[in-house]
């Protein structure tokens, strides 16, 4: 019998942070959705799309409102709040060992890592 | 040991295709990077041309880049496709648009009218991934 995996929405507003930790929550076996902003989380949210797990940046403050208008739209789906990259990739491993697939733990030493390179590597020109 | 060392196994293995979906609309943007994953292609997305040309700048791994023309932000698709031509010439870029204009298929040399089929659109990446790979350094016309 084939099972769903659970799904989660990762809400982060910078995609060099976004991206490799979707990949790195994918790896652990969860279906992965991807928000930049709050409209997009809002049309997620609206949508008929399960969402088991939501794990959302705090935005500079936003996401706390963001994340009291979830709970109103989604009592099921449980509402992580993340910060700072540290405890963002700390949120992503507690969820990568509850996940399906845990034994891609392995890579939880190096994601911090790939996230501070792609960051040290973002360009200062601005198109 | 080193931040960089720590990824050094994963450099130099070998990995599929990477498509950058740009898309701001959210929902059309996962289905068709659901799709793309299906294909057995690495898939990025980007909410925005802003953020699609943070990630190529920043050395993300692209391929090849699927965009929307009309989005909000500094860049939309029509200069984020333009400076892709400049800056890395070697990613192949699709744009797509519901309003392209007249000009906008003969601007660009991959071109979908939105709205478009999410599958025939995975078959144009396909195709063009495809023939790109038949005529990377690697692989010259007449090796296989």
């Amino acid at each position: 019998m084939l099972l769903k995996a659970p799904t989660i929405l990762l809400v982060q507003t910078d995609i060099l942070i976004r991206h490799p930790l979707a990949e790195y929550l994918r790896s652990c076996g969860y279906q992965v959705f991807e928000a930049g902003n709050a409209d997009e989380v809002k049309a997620i949210a609206l949508s008929e799309q399960e969402l088991d797990v939501i794990l959302l940046d705090a935005m500079n403050g936003n996401g706390f409102e963001l994340a009291h208008w979830l709970r109103s739209q989604r009592a099921f789906s449980d509402v992580i709040i993340t910060g700072s990259v540290k405890k963002t990739v700390q949120d992503a491993m507690e969820l990568c060992e509850q996940g399906p697939d845990p034994d891609h733990t392995a890579r939880h030493k190096s994601i911090l890592a790939e996230i501070q390179i792609r960051l040290s590597r973002r360009g200062v020109k601005e198109a | 040991m080193g931040a960089a060392d720590e990824l050094e196994p994963d450099q130099g293995a070998l990995r599929s295709p990477t498509v950058l979906v740009v898309e701001d609309e959210p929902l059309i943007r996962m289905l068709l990077a659901d799709i793309l994953r299906d294909a057995n292609l690495a898939v990025v997305e980007a909410i925005s041309g802003d953020e699609a040309w943070r990630y190529v700048e920043a050395g993300g791994e692209t391929d090849l880049i699927l965009t929307d023309i009309h989005m909000r932000g500094k860049i939309d698709g029509r200069r984020l496709a333009n400076l892709i031509r400049q800056h890395f010439p070697h990613i192949i870029v699709i744009v797509a648009s519901g309003n392209p204009g007249p000009s906008l298929g003969v601007e660009f040399k991959h071109f979908l009218h939105k709205p478009y089929d999410l599958y025939r659109a995975v078959g144009l990446v396909l195709q063009l991934l495809e023939r790109d790979a038949l005529e990377s350094p690697d692989n010259p016309p007449g090796s296989n």
